[in-house]
C-alpha cells in the first residue's frame, strides 16, 4: 500500500517518544528534574541517548584518555619522573619538553626541574603513558581545559601536570592496585 | 607489484589512465607530491596542494615547516635547554613561495569553466535553446560530508560533468608517517578515517607486521576481529544515517541509527581510552587487555540489542517509498566499469561482484568465520545501502561466532617496546575496511621511521567514479550518489 | 594460494616477455621492474590475457640518497594489480 514505508517510520518515531517517558519513569531520580548530574547509560537503557551537557555529564570509564599528568609521592612529596626521556621520544606530536636537573657539579641527576605538554599540540594518544618506565606519567580525565589563549595557558609546565598518587589511584582503581602488586612482587624477587 | 624506475631530471612516464581509467586521482596525487609527470593523463592537477604551493612535498629533499631537521626534531623545539616555541622559528612568511611562473594575481583554478556557455548546436536541432551553467557545490555545503567540492556542469538540472575538488583537509600524512617512528603512526592512523579507528589500526599493524614477520598470539586475533567488525557496524550504520540526511531526513533517522552506535563506541572507550581515536592495536598485539564485564557488555549488546536495531531500521527504511524513489536506478554503473575504476568495498559488491578481501585473501583469522558477502545487483544506490544493511548483518554475525571463540591468554607477542626493529624490505597489506580496500604499502630501509608510508584510501579511490556515477542524472542525485559512496575527508585528504 | 604465487614468479615473466618484448627489466621474489615506454602495453596485456583487472594501488617512491640509487633511477612508481576473478596478487 502506497504511504505504509511512511506510517511505519512514524510509527518508530512515535515508539521512541514513549521510549524516553518509560525510561524515566523507571529511574529514581528522575532526569527531567534536573536530578541526575551524572548520566550513566548502559546496554540495557533504552530511550534517549543524549545528554544535557554541561548539567548532565557521562560517567567515566577508567582508562579514559585526556591530557597527561604526572604523579608524585603522597607522603615523601618526591616526583615518580626520573627524567629518562622516553615519554617525550615516543609522543608523536613531540609536544613533551623536559629539561634534566643538574646537581652543583653540572653532572645530570634523575629528576626533572622543567616538564611542559603542549595540550595544543598533544593528541591524547597515552603513548607517553603507556611507555613511562616508572610509572610516573599517567592520563588525566579532567577534559574541562578550554581556554581563551592557546600560549601561555595551554602549555602545562610541571607543577600544573603534577597530581598525588592517591588522586591517580581513586581515578584508575584496578590500574593502580594492578600496579602496585606488580610493584611489590618486583622488590619482592629483589629482596630475595 | 610493478615497477617502474625513473630519473631524478625530468621523471616521465606513460599514464595507465587508458588500461585503468582508476588511476586518474593517484596519478594526479604522485604528480602533486612527487612531482612525476604523466604522459596522456587526462586532467593532470594538483589534487591535494594549491596552485601556488611550491615544490612537491613528499620528494625526500622537501622538509616541513617545522621539522626542518633530519630525523627528530628534538634539537630544533629545545634550543639552549629552554622550551621555545615552534611558530618563532619558523616564519611563516618564508613559507609562502610561490613556483616559478605564478602569479597569485592572475591564477585561475585549473578546474576552470566558463560559469554560463552555450551549448554547442543547441539550437537550430529542435531542441529549446539551452546553457550550460556551472554549479559549484561545495566546499562547505551540509551534505558534503565535510569539506568536499564538487563542479557540476548542468544543462538544465541534468549533470553533463562533475569534477571532485578536495585538498582542503589535506595535512601530509604520509610526509609525517616518514618522520615518525613506526609506532608513533598507530594513533595518526586513526585521523585517517575517523569513523573507524579501528580499522586503521589494524591495516597499519598488519603492514608492519608484515614486515616484522610476527603474528599476535590468538587472543589478540579475536580481539582485533571483534573491534573491526563492530567497527564496521559504526561505519555503515553511519553511512545509512547519512543517505538519509542526504535525502533530505535531516538528523532524526540518523540519530536512530546511530543510537546502537553509541553503545559500541562506550565499549571502545572502555577498552582502549577513547571513543573514536582508539588507537588501541600493538605490532604482535594490542596495547591492553579488555576490562573485566567487556565481553558481557558486549554480549548484551550484540546479541541483543544489534540484531533488535537492525530489525528496526529495516522495518521503516527498507521498504519506505521515498527511498525507493530516490534511490533505485540512481547512480549506475556496471561492475566492470567499478572495476575499471578501482572501486572497492560496498559499491562494488552492490553490482553483483561478490568481492570482499575478507573472503578471496584471508587476513588475521577471518578463515573462521562463517559469514556471507552480500549479492545485490542493482548498481544503484538503493542496492548500496542493502549492501550496508546486509554487512551489518554479517559483521554482527561475526563478532558473535568470535564472542563464543574467544580463549584467554597473552595478548602481546614478544616485549612491547617503544621502539620496534623493522627489517630493510617492502610490504603491502591490505584489508576490507568498512569504506572499501585499505591498504597500507611500507618500504623500510632498517632506520626507525619508515622509508615509505603509503595509505591506499578507499574514500579517495572510490572518487574516481562519482563523475560517471553522475553524469546524466538530476542535480539533486549527485548528492546521494556522493553519500552512498561514504567518504571521509580525513580519508579522502589525508 | 602459495602454489600459485610460487609458480607466478617463476614462469610467468618469460610468457610476458614474448607478449611485450623488452617490458621486463628485471625481477625479484616480489616486483617486477618495468620499462617505462613499455608500461601500458604490458598493462594492456596484463588486464586483458592475464586477468589482472584491478590496479588497487599507484604511488611514488623517492628514493633519494637511498642504498644502491642515483639519479638515474631515483624515482619509483610502485602499481599494485589484483585480479578480482581469482584474488591472485601479482608476485606479491
Ligand atoms: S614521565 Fe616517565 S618516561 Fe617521561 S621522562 Fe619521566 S620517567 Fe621518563
Ligand atoms: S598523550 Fe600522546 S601526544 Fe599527548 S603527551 Fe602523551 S604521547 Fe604526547
Amino acid at each position: 500500500m502506497f504511504g505504509l514505508g511512511v506510517v511505519k517510520g512514524f510509527g518508530v518515531t512515535l515508539k521512541r517518544f514513549a521510549d524516553t517517558y518509560i525510561d524515566d519513569v523507571k529511574k529514581i531520580p528522575s532526569r527531567y528534574a534536573g536530578q541526575r548530574g551524572v548520566i550513566d547509560q548502559g546496554p540495557e537503557d533504552t530511550g534517549i541517548f543524549t545528554i544535557q551537557y554541561p548539567e548532565e555529564k557521562r560517567t567515566l570509564p577508567e582508562r579514559f584518555r585526556y591530557i597527561p599528568m604526572l604523579l608524585r609521592d603522597d607522603e615523601t612529596g618526591e616526583d615518580r619522573c626520573t627524567a629518562c626521556g622516553i615519554c617525550a621520544k615516543v609522543c608523536p606530536p613531540q609536544c613533551i619538553w623536559i629539561v634534566r636537573d643538574k646537581d652543583e657539579n653540572g653532572r645530570p641527576i634523575t629528576r626533572p626541574t622543567e616538564f611542559y605538554i603542549d595540550a595544543s599540540i598533544c593528541m591524547s594518544c597515552g603513548l607517553c603513558a603507556e611507555f613511562c618506565p616508572f610509572d610516573a606519567i599517567k592520563m588525566n580525565h579532567e577534559y574541562e581545559l578550554a581556554a581563551f589563549d592557546r600560549y601561555p595557558k595551554l602549555v602545562y609546565d610541571k607543577e600544573e601536570l603534577t597530581v598525588l598518587v592517591s588522586y591517580y589511584a581513586k581515578l584508575y582503581p584496578t590500574q593502580y592496585t594492578e600496579e602496585e602488586k606488580a610493584r611489590a612482587d618486583k622488590a619482592e624477587k629483589k629482596s630475595k | 607489484m610493478l615497477k617502474a624506475r625513473l630519473p631524478a631530471e625530468t621523471p616521465e612516464l606513460p599514464s595507465v589512465t587508458p588500461v585503468w581509467p582508476g588511476a586518474e586521482l593517484q596519478e594526479d596525487e604522485i604528480w602533486d607530491l612527487y612531482g612525476i609527470k604523466f604522459d596522456g593523463h587526462p586532467f593532470l592537477r594538483r589534487i591535494l596542494m594549491w596552485d601556488g604551493f611550491n615544490g612537491h612535498p613528499m620528494r625526500k629533499d622537501w622538509k616541513e615547516a617545522f621539522f626542518e631537521e633530519e630525523g627528530k626534531p628534538f634539537s630544533s623545539r629545545w634550543p639552549e635547554g629552554h622550551h621555545a616555541w615552534a611558530e618563532d622559528r619558523v616564519p611563516w612568511h618564508g613559507n609562502v613561495n610561490y613556483p616559478d611562473h605564478f602569479d597569485p594575481e592572475t591564477w585561475k583554478e585549473p578546474v576552470t569553466f566558463e560559469a554560463v556557455q552555450d551549448e554547442p548546436g543547441g539550437n537550430g536541432n529542435g531542441r529549446l535553446h539551452t546553457q550550460r551553467i556551472v554549479v559549484n557545490m561545495g566546499p562547505h555545503h551540509p551534505s558534503t560530508h565535510g569539506v568536499f567540492r564538487m563542479v557540476a556542469t548542468l544543462e538544465g538540472e541534468t549533470i553533463i560533468s562533475l569534477k571532485p575538488v578536495m585538498g582542503y583537509l589535506h595535512r601530509n600524512h604520509e610526509k609525517i608517517g616518514e618522520r615518525n617512528t613506526f609506532i608513533m603512526n598507530i594513533p595518526y592512523t586513526d585521523r585517517l578515517d575517523y569513523l573507524s579507528s579501528m580499522s586503521n589500526n589494524l591495516g597499519y599493524v598488519l603492514a608492519v607486521e608484515k614486515l616484522m614477520g610476527i603474528k599476535p598470539p590468538e587472543r589478540a586475533e579475536y580481539i582485533r576481529v571483534i573491534m573491526a567488525e563492530l567497527t564496521r557496524v559504526c561505519s555503515h550504520l553511519w553511512s545509512i544515517g547519512f543517505l538519509l540526511n542526504d535525502l533530505g531526513a535531516y538528523f532524526t533517522p540518523a540519530l536512530y541509527t546511530i543510537r546502537e552506535r553509541e553503545l559500541i563506541l562506550d565499549l571502545f572507550e572502555e577498552a582502549s581510552g577513547a571513543r573514536m581515536l582508539c588507537n588501541y592495536m600493538r605490532f604482535g598485539g594490542v596495547t591492553r587487555d579488555l576490562p573485566t564485564g567487556w565481553l558481557e557488555k558486549c554480549n548484551t549488546v550484540v546479541f541483543d540489542r544489534l540484531p533488535r536495531a537492525i530489525d528496526e531500521l529495516e522495518r521503516y527504511l527498507t521498504n519506505n517509498e521515498i527511498i525507493l524513489a530516490r534511490c533505485k536506478g540512481v547512480g549506475y554503473l556496471s561492475a566492470e566499469d567499478l572495476v575499471r575504476y578501482s572501486v572497492s568495498g560496498p559499491m562494488l559488491r552492490a553490482s553483483g561482484l561478490q568481492y570482499d578481501i575478507r573472503k578471496v585473501e584471508p587476513y588475521s583469522i577471518y578463515d573462521r568465520f562463517d559469514f556471507e558477502v552480500p549479492k545485490f545487483d542493482g548498481c544503484d544506490v538503493y542496492d548500496r545501502y542493502r549492501v550496508r544493511m546486509f554487512e551489518v548483518r554479517q559483521a554482527v554475525k561475526i563478532v558473535q561466532q568470535a564472542l563464543k571463540q574467544i580463549p584467554e591468554g597473552e595478548i602481546q607477542t614478544g616485549k612491547k617496546a617503544y621502539q620496534v626493529r623493522v627489517p630493510a624490505g617492502e610490504a603491502y597489506a591490505r584489508i576490507e575496511a568498512p569504506k572499501g580496500e585499505l591498504g597500507f604499502y611500507i618500504v623500510s630501509d632498517g632506520k626507525p621511521n619508515p622509508y615509505r608510508y603509503r595509505v591506499r584510501a578507499p574514500s579517495f579511490i572510490n572518487l574516481n567514479a562519482l563523475e560517471p556515477m553522475c553524469i546524466g542524472y538530476k542535480i539533486a542525485d549527485s548528492v546521494i550518489v556522493l553519500g552512498a559512496i561514504d567518504i571521509v575527508l580525513g580519508e579522502t585528504d589525508r | 594460494m602459495s602454489n600459485t604465487e610460487a609458480t607466478i614468479t617463476v614462469e610467468v615473466p618469460a610468457r610476458w616477455q614474448d607478449a611485450v618484448p623488452g617490458a621486463v627489466l628485471s625481477e625479484d621474489a616480489n616486483s617486477v621492474v618495468v620499462a617505462p615506454e613499455s608500461l601500458v602495453a604490458l598493462c594492456t596485456y596484463l588486464r586483458d590475457h592475464e586477468g589482472y583487472d584491478y590496479l588497487s594501488n599507484v604511488t611514488g617512491v623517492d628514493y633519494l640518497n637511498f642504498k644502491g640509487r642515483d639519479a638515474s633511477n631515483r624515482f619509483e612508481v610502485v602499481y599494485h594489480l589484483y585480479s578480482t576473478r581469482g584474488a591472485v596478487a601479482l608476485l606479491c
